[in-house]
C-alpha cells in the first residue's frame, strides 16, 4: 500500500532553515519507500506555480500574500479552493503539516478534515504559555489539533510541550527526531592540534539563542584559559552586543566573528574546533549539536527543552543556563580535551547509527499506516470536538467549520470534481516494506522505478 | 474537401485533427455544439427572439404603418386589459430619437455577430512551423494567429499553473530569444488527455520529413 502525502507548510526552500530541509529531507526518503509527495507551500518572489525537485516530488507555489516572517495571511477560507483543487488532481490521501506558526498549515489541514482526509501534523518548536501571543497561537493550535489524526514532536520535551499547549491525548502524539545527512558532517581528516583550543559557537543571534549568556561567559572564560579562541558564526540582532564585548575585553585576536554561515559552510567552519559551545534558552531539538558531535566536536550546552535527548552522555558536558556553570562546564570540557580523556573524532561514527533521515521516514510512514486505519469522524463528531475547545472559541470553532463545510459544498457544485484532471505520477519507486539492512543512510540504493502510468489510465 | 480525422470529445471542449495533407495536422479545440444540436439550436432560438424584439420595436416606433401599428396594438391591449392604466398605455404612443433606434439596432447586429463558442487550433506544418489561433468572440472581428517558424522553436511542453482558484494543465511553446512562452490554446485550457494528444502530435515537427 502506498500513499499520495501532501506536506503543507509556509515554510519551504529557497526560504533556508530548520523545517524548509526537514520537509524536504523527509520527503525525499518517505519517497524513497514508494509513496508519493506533493508540498504545498506559498510563493516566495517570482517562485510560483509548480516546480519538480529531486526524487519527483513536487512543490506547489501557491500564490499568496505572506504578512509576518513568511507566513501567510491568515484567511480561514480563501486557500480552500485552491487546495481542493491540488488535492483532487493529486489525488492525496494524507495530508501532513509542519510547523505550528504556519497559517497554511493549520489552514490545510482544516480543509482536509472537511474533505474526509487523514491528517498528521509535525509540530517543531516549542512555546510559552504566558504572553499573548502564545496564547493565542495554543488556543488556534487546541482547534487545529482537535481533530487531527496523529501528532508528531521533534523530542519527548516538545511533545510534553505540545500535548500540554494543545490539550492532546499523548496516546495520539508521537516524538520522532530529526536527523542529519551524516556524509555532510564529517569530523576532520586531521584533527586540529590541541596546543589552542578552539570553541566554536554557530547559531542565530537571538535573544533565545542564550547571546546574553556568551557575552558574560566568554571574557571569563579568555580570562581563565590563555590558549583558547572562540569563531563565532551566525547573523541577528545580538551580533552587535557581542561585538562590544570583543571591544570592551580587547579579546579580537582571540574571537574571531565570521557573520552569516550557510548551511553548506558549516562543517567547514565546525571541524575547525574542539569544543561547541550552545547556550540556547529554549530549544525543541537542537540539530546543530548533532551536527557538531558529528563533526567530531564536544559539546558543551545548556541543559533546556529537548536538548537532554539529543546526544548520549559521553558527547556533551551539561551546564545550567546560568554565566557560572556554563564557565565550569566549558572549563571541564577544556580540561577534558587536554587531557584526552573524551575522543570526539569517534563521535561521527555513533551519531551515523543514531540519525538518519531514512529512520525518520521509516517511522513516520509507521504513524501513516496508523492512520490510515482510523475511520473519517463524522461532522457531526468533528462539531463537538471544536465546541469543547472553550466556551467563545469553541462556538467560533464550531461556526468556522461549519461555513468550511458549505463552502466545499459549493465548491463541488462550481467546480465539480469531474471537471478536474488527475495529474500523472512520476514514476513510484518499490514499495519497501522490511527494515533497510543498515540503519545508516542507505546510499548508492538500486533503482527500482515502477511506472504505474499504465494503471492510471 | 478534407475528411475529419478524429474527434476526441471530452468535458468542456472537443479536440478535432484534422490532415490536409501528410505534413501537416491540424489540431483544433472548440467549445462550438455541433449542427442542430440541442445547444446549438437554443443558441439560435435565443438569437432569433433577441432580434425579433429588437426589430419590433425599432418597427413600432419608426411607425412605417401611420400609426396602425401603435393604434393596432392599443386596441389589442384594450381588448386584453380593458381597466389598464393610462400611463401603460401611453409607452406605445409616439416616436422615438432615430439616434436611439441606431443604438438599439447596432446592438441587435453585435448579438447577432457574437459567436457564443471558442475555438483554437494549433497547425502544425511538419519542417516549416506551427501556428496558433484563437478564435474572437465576434463573426466580425479578425482571429488572433501567430507563425512560429521551426527554427526558433527550442521546446513544446505540458505544465500545470495557477489560474484564477484554479489549477490547470497548459501547453506552451518556448521560443529563442523571447522571454514568455506561448501558451498554446490560451483561452480553453483543454483538459489533459487533449494537450497530451497534441504534443505528441507536435512531436512530429522535429522529426525529418519522410519521403512517401
Amino acid at each position: 500500500m502506498s500513499y499520495n502525502i501532501a506536506m503543507v507548510s509556509d515554510f519551504f526552500f529557497p526560504q533556508p532553515g530548520g523545517v524548509e530541509s526537514h520537509i524536504y529531507q523527509v520527503s525525499s526518503k518517505i519517497v524513497d519507500r514508494g509513496h508519493k509527495i506533493v508540498i504545498i507551500t506559498h510563493a516566495y518572489g517570482d517562485r510560483t506555480g509548480v516546480r519538480y525537485l529531486a526524487n519527483g516530488i513536487k512543490v506547489y507555489y501557491v500564490p499568496f500574500w505572506v504578512v509576518y516572517r513568511e507566513s501567510a495571511l491568515p484567511t480561514v477560507f480563501s486557500f480552500f479552493p485552491i487546495f481542493r483543487q491540488i488535492v483532487l488532481r493529486e489525488r492525496i490521501d494524507i495530508v501532513h503539516g509542519h510547523g505550528s506558526l504556519s497559517t497554511f498549515c493549520q489552514e490545510g489541514l482544516l480543509y482536509a478534515k472537511t474533505m474526509g482526509l487523514k491528517t498528521c501534523f509535525t509540530d517543531h518548536s516549542l512555546f510559552g504559555f504566558a504572553d499573548a501571543g502564545s496564547i493565542l497561537t495554543n488556543k488556534l493550535l487546541k482547534f487545529i489539533l482537535s481533530d487531527t489524526d496523529h501528532v508528531i514532536c521533534v523530542s519527548h520535551t516538545c511533545k510534553e510541550n505540545t500535548v500540554l499547549r494543545a490539550a492532546l491525548d499523548p496516546f495520539t502524539v508521537s516524538a520522532i527526531p530529526n536527523a542529519l545527512v551524516s556524509k555532510d558532517f564529517r569530523p576532520a581528516e586531521i584533527p586540529p592540534p590541541t596546543s589552542t583550543i578552539t570553541i566554536v559557537v554557530i547559531s542565530r543571534l537571538f535573544y533565545n539563542k542564550g547571546c546574553d549568556l556568551l557575552v558574560a561567559t566568554i571574557p571569563r572564560i579568555c580570562a581563565q584559559h590563555q590558549n583558547v579562541r572562540f569563531i563565532i558564526g551566525g547573523s541577528g540582532p545580538k551580533a552587535i552586543d557581542l561585538e562590544q564585548m570583543i571591544e570592551k575585553n580587547v579579546l579580537q585576536d582571540r574571537v574571531e566573528m565570521l557573520g552569516p554561515i550557510r548551511h553548506e559552510d558549516v562543517r567547514n567552519v565546525m571541524i575547525r574546533g574542539h569544543i561547541y559551545l550552545h547556550a540556547s534558552l529554549t530549544e525543541a531539538f537542537g540539530t546543530v549539536i548533532v551536527e557538531a558531535a558529528s563533526c567530531g566536536l564536544y559539546v558543551v550546552c545548556t541543559q533546556v527543552g529537548g536538548i537532554p535527548e539529543v546526544l548520549p552522555r559521553e558527547m556533551t558536558v551539561f551546564a545550567k543556563p546560568e554565566e557560572d556553570d556554563l564557565v565550569n562546564a566549558t572549563s571541564k570540557a577544556i580540561s577534558a580535551i587536554k587531557s584526552g580523556t573524551v575522543r570526539p573524532e569517534l563521535f561521527h561514527d555513533q551519531i551515523r547509527q543514531m540519525y538518519s533521515w531514512t529512520d525518520v521516514a521509516e517511522r513516520t510512514e509507521k504513524v501513516y499506516d496508523g492512520i490510515m486505519r482510523l475511520r473519517s469522524s463524522r461532522l457531526i463528531d468533528r462539531l463537538k470536538r471544536y465546541y469543547g475547545c472553550g466556551v467563545w472559541a469553541g462556538k467560533l470553532f464550531v461556526l468556522c467549520a461549519v461555513i468550511n463545510y458549505l463552502i466545499l459544498i459549493f465548491l463541488e457544485f462550481w467546480w465539480p470534481r469531474r471537471n478536474i484532471d488527475v495529474a500523472r505520477d512520476w514514476p513510484r519507486k518499490k514499495v519497501l516494506r522490511e527494515r533497510s539492512p543498515s540503519p545508516t543512510d542507505a546510499e548508492g540504493e538500486p533503482n527500482d522505478w515502477v511506472s504505474d502510468l499504465q494503471d492510471q489510465e | 474537401m478534407e475528411p475529419e480525422i478524429d474527434v476526441i470529445k471530452s468535458r468542456l471542449s472537443d479536440l478535432r485533427v484534422r490532415s490536409p495533407t501528410s505534413s501537416t495536422i491540424e489540431y483544433t479545440v472548440t467549445t462550438r455544439p455541433e449542427k442542430w444540436s440541442r445547444r446549438f439550436t437554443s443558441l439560435l432560438a435565443l438569437k432569433a427572439v433577441v432580434l425579433g424584439v429588437i426589430w419590433f420595436i425599432i418597427l413600432l416606433k419608426q411607425d412605417y404603418f401611420e400609426n396602425g401599428l401603435q393604434d393596432g396594438l392599443r386596441n389589442l391591449v384594450l381588448s386584453i386589459k380593458p381597466d389598464i392604466h393610462p400611463k401603460y398605455l401611453n409607452l406605445l404612443r409616439g416616436k422615438l430619437h432615430w439616434p436611439y433606434l441606431a443604438l438599439l439596432g447596432f446592438c441587435g447586429v453585435w448579438i447577432a455577430s457574437l459567436r457564443g463558442y471558442t475555438e483554437e487550433s494549433l497547425l502544425v506544418l511538419r519542417g516549416l512551423g506551427v501556428q496558433v489561433t484563437t478564435s474572437s468572440s465576434s463573426y466580425f472581428v479578425k482571429a488572433k494567429t501567430r507563425f512560429i517558424p521551426t527554427s526558433t522553436i527550442q521546446d513544446i511542453f505540458i505544465h500545470e499553473g495557477f489560474v484564477g482558484f484554479e489549477v490547470r494543465f497548459y501547453m506552451a511553446i518556448v521560443v529563442r530569444d523571447e522571454n514568455e512562452v506561448v501558451v498554446v490554446f490560451p483561452k480553453l485550457l483543454p483538459r489533459r488527455e487533449i494537450l497530451e494528444n497534441v504534443w505528441r502530435g507536435s512531436r512530429s515537427l522535429f522529426e525529418p520529413e519522410v519521403k512517401a
